[in-house]
């Protein structure tokens, strides 16, 4: 039943050909893809090197005593200012080192992130690959996808419209029924089939006796009854008119309900 | 309880022999003209010499013979006791009375079809004058004619009319 | 699936939903049954004095009283057209009206008057029949009714009945005056009676013969029962049955040449057969039942007739030289009177249904019976000439009056009541004089 209520445009042949550009275009870009995963280079790895130690200084031996004292003085002043200096220098030298530490540690953090991301685009160019790979094989099976989902999308747009064509159906046919003054005395079993065009708003453009009951009378109380019921309610969206644009009605009074 | 029973039984036994004691007494008392205890003699007056009904016996006879209908049944033509008393009333009458010629007419009730009717009533004029002949009544002397509904005696549409036309009416 | 095998079910998915069916379809299972919608426009009249007979009004009230048609009120007429230029389709279309009736009446010559009409198909916008009539005053109602004739036929697609003629006997009783009986002949719609027979005593059981020239009845003006044939063409009369006993239920033959009569003349109601010329008589049912009430079928064949030979009356079919009868009726303990549709397929009879006594419809070949009345003192069932409608006797309100009912029990009606009672109706057979073609 569904293709029936879909055919209501003829571009479905436009939608086949889209379909195939589309696949072929996803195909291609699956490919490139996949050689481009391949040819990623590696992330660069910083090596830390380790600052030596400062060596000590030999203290001086001067004038003695003065020289001695100034010399110890000068020495000891030295000395402390030497012990200053390599204090900060220890310092700086314990600064340097907790930084290059940290360097090295941040490096080898940024190192292990950039391994993990490797890794990680590795991962996904081989699952993307994977992939690739399985609609490669599966093409059709994936069209047939494509085109039942499609066809669900159009549907669910049907079954709005779809309700809407059911109501507007029983409408006619009530209002049909009510207008069909059913003759008497006339055989049992008869049954008549009449094709009607009808306009937009329901006028009947032509209405012709396709089966004919085989009793005039029959054939023309049908014919009569289709022109009386006109104009006939038509659902107000122009683009559900086109079903009902050509209407069969079979008059089958005597049928088995 | 089934003693009392038997009482009441014989006495009603002892006093129905007492009527019929009775009867057999006052017979001979008021039949002194009559022969015999059984009474063959015709009703009316002047015709039969030497025989004569009591009293009751001629209001009765009399009575019958005014009654010029009898009724019947729907769709039959069956004469019930009621009829059959006034029939053998006339029949005797007719039998009395040689030189009379009777006329029997039978009738129905509004329902049902007209013609079927009228052979209906005719059945209920021959069902009466099958029985006078029976009783004696010379065949020749009885004219028998039927008019289904077209003669009802009353126009109402309920049974108590309906009774009144299904009749045969008995004429001299 | 394998890769090829997916692709050929997808595109055999797509080229089906490709060429299936566009066309909506829907299924009319049920109708109304109001009747055709007609509009009868009132006949133009050219000329002085207006005839008499106002053909439109004969024809609205014949299509009405058929229960085939639904007359379009006069008032929401939109045009009133007398001639083919001045029809306007659309007018009509807008009152629903499956088909318009047009016409006119002038004078051609003194006392003659020309009667003209069309009958159109309003949807299609065709003419469908129309005829011109030259007549004198006194037939004009005539041929209202056969126009309602052609109109019923062509829309129906069977022959109409409404230019035939009823004949039945009333009863008129006023007080203190002793009742007087006449049988009289009418159009079929009742009107115009005129007076046959004039009697003090009772009148019953009028037949038609097939040429509808002469009417057998039973009459009782001789204080019992005969039969007399009545020629309606000159008047005369001429007794035919003064048996001894019972003379009556007259049924003529289809060739009119013998009359079945009921006679008791050997002892009982039975069923004889007189030919007319030679008045010999044939005697047909032997049986100390009474058989009463034959009627003829319409290929002269059988005879059905009404006995109680099983002990209450139903019908009975014997052939027409007698033999051994077949009960037809075995529903109820009353059925009686019957007489053949004009197509010899059913028969008309009055039957006890729940206390009443009814108009019904045996069929012939499956012996379905159907009860059509609901009243309860029918008499005399009498088929149209076209089988599609029965008239009867009836009571209403304690007065004898005469009913119509369709053939299939759906339309009732009843004849405007004449004064006293009203019974024993006949339909008439088709005039084949009152015909015109031209």
């Amino acid at each position: 039943m569904l293709p029936k209520k879909l055919r209501h445009n003829p571009g479905r042949l436009r939608a086949i050909v889209y379909a195939v550009l589309v696949h072929a275009v996803l195909i291609g870009l699956a490919v490139i893809g996949f050689r481009w995963t391949v040819q990623s280079p590696p992330g660069e790895v910083v090596q830390a090197v380790a600052v030596p130690e400062a060596p000590t200084r030999k203290p001086e031996e001067t004038n003695q005593r003065a020289q001695e004292e100034e010399a110890a003085r000068q020495k000891a002043e030295a000395d402390k200012r030497r012990q200053a200096e390599q204090k900060q220098q220890q310092q700086q030298e314990e600064e340097e080192k907790l930084a290059q530490q940290r360097l090295v540690a941040e490096r080898k953090k940024q190192e292990a992130q950039e391994k993990e991301r490797q890794k990680r685009a590795q991962e996904e160019a081989r699952k993307k690959e994977e992939t690739r790979r399985q609609k490669l094989t599966e093409r059709s099976l994936q069209e047939q996808l494509v085109a039942e989902e499609k066809a669900r999308l159009a549907a669910a747009s049907a079954a709005r419209a779809g309700t809407e064509i059911e109501k507007y159906r029983y409408l006619i046919e009530q209002r049909v029924s009510r207008s069909w003054n059913r003759p008497v005395g006339v055989a049992k079993g008869l049954k008549c089939e009449v094709h009607v065009r009808l306009t937009p708003s329901g006028e009947v453009l032509s209405a012709n006796v396709v089966r004919s009951s085989g009793n005039a009378v029959f054939d023309r109380s049908v014919e009569n009854a289709v022109y009386k019921a006109a104009p006939l309610p038509l659902p107000g969206d122009p683009a559900l008119f086109d079903n009902f644009r050509e209407i069969r009605f079979v008059f089958d009074p005597d049928k088995e309900t | 309880m089934k003693n009392r029973k038997y009482l009441v039984a014989s006495l009603f036994i002892a006093l129905a022999l007492a009527g019929c004691a009775s009867d057999e007494a006052v017979k001979p008392a008021g039949d002194e003209s009559g022969a015999a205890p059984a009474r063959t003699a015709p009703a009316d007056s002047g015709a039969a010499p030497g025989t004569a009904l009591s009293d009751r016996e001629r209001q009765r006879r009399a009575e019958l013979l005014s009654q010029r209908r009898v009724h019947f049944a729907f769709d039959s033509s069956t004469i019930d006791d009621e009829a059959r008393a006034i029939i053998e009333a006339h029949a005797s009458h007719l039998v009395a009375n040689s030189q009379l010629k009777v006329t029997l007419e039978g009738n129905c009730d509004e329902r049902g079809t007209r013609e079927y009717n009228l052979a209906l009533g005719e059945r209920r004029a021959q069902a009466v004058e099958r029985m006078m002949k029976v009783l004696g009544v010379a065949g020749s002397r009885i004219k028998t004619v039927s008019y289904g509904e077209e003669k009802p005696l009353c126009q109402e549409h309920d049974e108590s009319c309906w009774r009144q036309n299904r009749r045969a009416e008995i004429g001299y | 699936m394998s890769f090829a095998a997916k692709w050929i079910v997808t595109l055999g998915l797509l080229l089906w939903s490709f060429g299936a069916q566009a066309v909506l379809t829907i299924e009319i299972t049920r109708g109304v049954e109001i009747g055709t919608p007609i509009a009868i426009v009132p006949f133009g009249w050219e000329g002085q004095a207006a005839p008499a007979q106002n053909i439109s009004d004969v024809i609205e009230a014949d299509l009405a009283r058929s229960g085939r048609f639904a007359v379009l009120p006069r008032k929401d007429f939109i045009s009133l057209p007398h001639e083919d230029k001045d029809v306007v389709f659309k007018d009509w279309r807008i009152l629903k009206a499956e088909a318009l009736v047009i016409g006119s009446v002038r004078l051609s010559a003194p006392g003659k008057y020309q009667v003209q009409f069309r009958l159109y198909d309003v949807f299609k916008g065709t003419q469908i029949a129309g005829f011109r009539y030259t007549v004198g005053a006194g037939m004009l109602r005539s041929v209202a009714h056969q126009i309602s004739d052609i109109i019923y036929e062509k829309i129906t697609g069977e022959p109409g009945a409404f230019n035939t003629r009823i004949a039945y006997v009333t009863r008129e009783a006023p007080a203190g005056v002793k009742p007087v009986y006449k049988l009289q002949v009418a159009d079929s719609d009742g009107v115009n009676p005129q007076t046959v027979v004039r009697s003090p005593e009772s009148l019953m059981s009028p037949a038609w013969s097939p040429d509808s020239k002469r009417l057998a009845y039973v009459s009782f003006e001789d204080k019992r029962s005969k039969v007399y044939i009545q020629n309606m063409t000159d008047g005369r009369r001429t007794m035919v049955a003064e048996f001894t006993g019972i003379n009556g239920a007259p049924a003529w033959s289809p060739d009119g040449r013998s009359l079945a009569l009921t006679l008791s003349r050997d002892g009982n109601a039975e069923i004889y057969v007189m030919q007319l010329d030679t008045r010999a008589l044939r005697r047909l049912t032997r049986d100390p039942a009474i058989d009463t009430e034959a009627a003829w079928s319409p290929d002269g064949r059988d005879i059905v007739f009404t006995s109680d030979r099983a002990g209450t009356p139903q019908i009975y079919r014997m052939n027409a030289s007698g033999g051994s009868a077949e009960r037809l009726t075995f529903e109820g303990d009353y059925n009686a009177r019957a007489s053949y549709a004009a197509d010899g397929k059913s028969i008309t009879f009055i039957s006890r249904n729940q206390g009443g006594f009814r108009v019904a419809v045996l069929q012939l070949d499956n012996r379905t019976a159907q009860v059509l009345t609901e009243t309860s003192l029918d008499e005399s069932p009498s088929f149209a000439p076209n089988g599609r409608m029965i008239i009867y006797a009836t009571e209403v309100r304690g007065r004898g009056v005469l009913a119509s009912v369709s053939a299939d029990g759906r339309v009732r009606q009843l004849f405007k009541l004449e004064e006293g009672d009203v019974r024993e109706p006949a339909w008439s057979p088709y005039n084949r004089e009152l015909q015109y073609k031209e």
